[in-house]
């Protein structure tokens, strides 16, 4: 039995600070499989983070077949992991703009100099919004985190949230357009 | 569905965003929107915002994010001799300074020579270096003097480092050369006025070099008789410029600008 299936049990049997333990470990995973993936692939390869969180699912957690109560903790918890992951890598992307570090380039990409930072600022303004929303609804930023950085589908994700599919498509719907609208104003106050 | 029944605005707005999409016709749903608002138009703003995004903007996350270079801060450095970057094969370290290492390398196409080949250190912001690079490119092309060392080709490392292919110069400091042969005043000034004319050469084709020093100028035997060769043409000025928010095109006007005319 892994680390991580023991801390599941745990959280099962209603320990629910066992829940701390859990993100160090499933953040760590994460790092590590997309320093290995990025180690054997081409610089500027770009990785999918929802398929390191499966990746990251099968190593940790194994095909053990674990309750609904697991993987929702397991897949929240690691939702929040890619996502800080994403979040610091976007910063660490703007810093090095500012401040100078090296990054992975190719030669003719320098000479389209400049537009790369675009995903980062995305990403960091849908961070923004993210937290606007998880004030004012949090079970939607939770729904939008698990589809977006644990990369579930729907149905799943209303399973993990214990709600019906029908009920997740319209929340999805209703919490992308509010992100999107949200984004959208933040613009215009710039 | 009216504004009444519920209190709290923004489940009113949700309810009536989740109304809205349920109808297929876009005339029945504006028609039910404006009447579900009422007289609440920042409500119906944000709706009719809502519902814009809700059916243009379908690419929304509509794909999982992408993690670039995510492990930037991990990727080891491994340039050592034997190392293959671009058509040049690194053959031996031959100097360190503030910028980076150089190396000496071998290129083979499209001719075979061997080259100085510098790779700038951890620090630098390769994208930016190699833009201004290329913005000077075509005018380092154009330099051809004697006492100036050529500068062939730049570009960046698969560490993302920026580096340039210089041609190979084999020789010692101005400085050191003086003393080590004990060169009396005439004779130093007469290697001076040599590095003066190719400076002046430069100046012409509108370049300026920006770190002159003695360990750039260095001094090569031609046939018995010592010729100062000046090395790292444009490097500076690629390499040191601080540059923040410009784009490559305001570079590029700057360095028309800078040009003597």
């Amino acid at each position: 039995m892994s680390d991580v299936t023991r801390i599941l049990n745990v959280i099962e049997k209603g320990d629910l600070h066992a829940v701390d333990k859990l993100f160090p470990l499933v953040y760590q995973e994460l790092r590590q499989l997309a320093a290995r993936r990025l180690s054997r692939e081409a610089p500027g390869q770009t990785l999918q983070a929802t398929a390191l969180v499966n990746e990251a699912y099968l190593r940790l957690v194994g095909s053990e077949d674990q309750n609904w109560s697991g993987r929702y903790h397991f897949f929240s918890t690691a939702a929040e992991a890619m996502r800080r992951i994403l979040i610091e890598n976007a910063r660490r992307k703007k810093s090095i703009r500012h401040g100078g570090r090296r990054r992975r380039i190719d030669f003719e990409e320098a000479t389209l100099a400049q537009e790369d930072d675009t995903s980062a600022d995305d990403l960091l303004a849908l961070d923004e919004a993210l937290k606007k929303l998880s004030k004012k609804d949090k079970n939607k930023a939770d729904l939008v985190k698990l589809r977006y950085f644990a990369g579930l589908t729907s149905d799943q994700a209303a399973k993990i949230l214990g709600i019906s599919p029908s009920k997740a498509d319209r929340d999805w719907a209703y919490a992308r357009s509010w992100l999107r609208f949200e984004i959208d104003e933040a613009d215009r106050a710039d | 569905m009216g504004r009444n029944i519920m209190n709290d605005d923004k489940k009113n707005e949700e309810a009536i965003f989740k109304a809205a999409i349920e109808i297929d016709s876009p005339e029945e749903r504006t028609a039910f929107v404006k009447s579900a608002c009422g007289e609440d138009t920042e409500l119906l703003r944000r709706v009719e915002g809502l519902l814009k995004f809700h059916y243009d903007d379908d690419r929304f996350l509509a794909s999982p994010p992408a993690c670039e270079d995510i492990t930037l801060d991990t990727s080891p450095l491994t340039e050592e001799p034997g190392t293959k970057i671009g058509r040049y094969k690194l053959l031996q370290r031959i100097g360190e300074g503030g910028f980076g290492v150089v190396y000496m390398a071998e290129q083979e196409r499209p001719i075979r020579r061997r080259v100085a080949l510098k790779i700038i250190k951890l620090g630098m912001d390769t994208k930016q270096v190699i833009a201004r690079f290329e913005a000077e490119r075509q005018a380092l092309a154009m330099m051809e003097h004697p006492n100036i060392a050529r500068v062939f080709d730049g570009g960046a490392t698969e560490t993302g480092r920026p580096y340039f292919v210089m041609e190979l110069v084999k020789g010692m400091p101005i400085t050191e050369y003086c003393d080590q042969n004990n060169l009396d005043t005439q004779q130093r000034l007469e290697l001076f006025v040599d590095v003066c004319k190719a400076v002046q050469h430069a100046h012409q084709k509108g370049i300026i070099h920006r770190d002159i020093k003695p360990s750039n100028v260095m001094i090569t035997l031609h046939d018995g008789k010592p010729v100062p060769k000046i090395i790292d043409f444009g490097i500076a000025k690629a390499t040191q410029q601080r540059l923040t928010e410009k784009t490559l095109f305001t570079e590029y006007q700057q360095f028309i600008r800078n040009r003597p005319r």
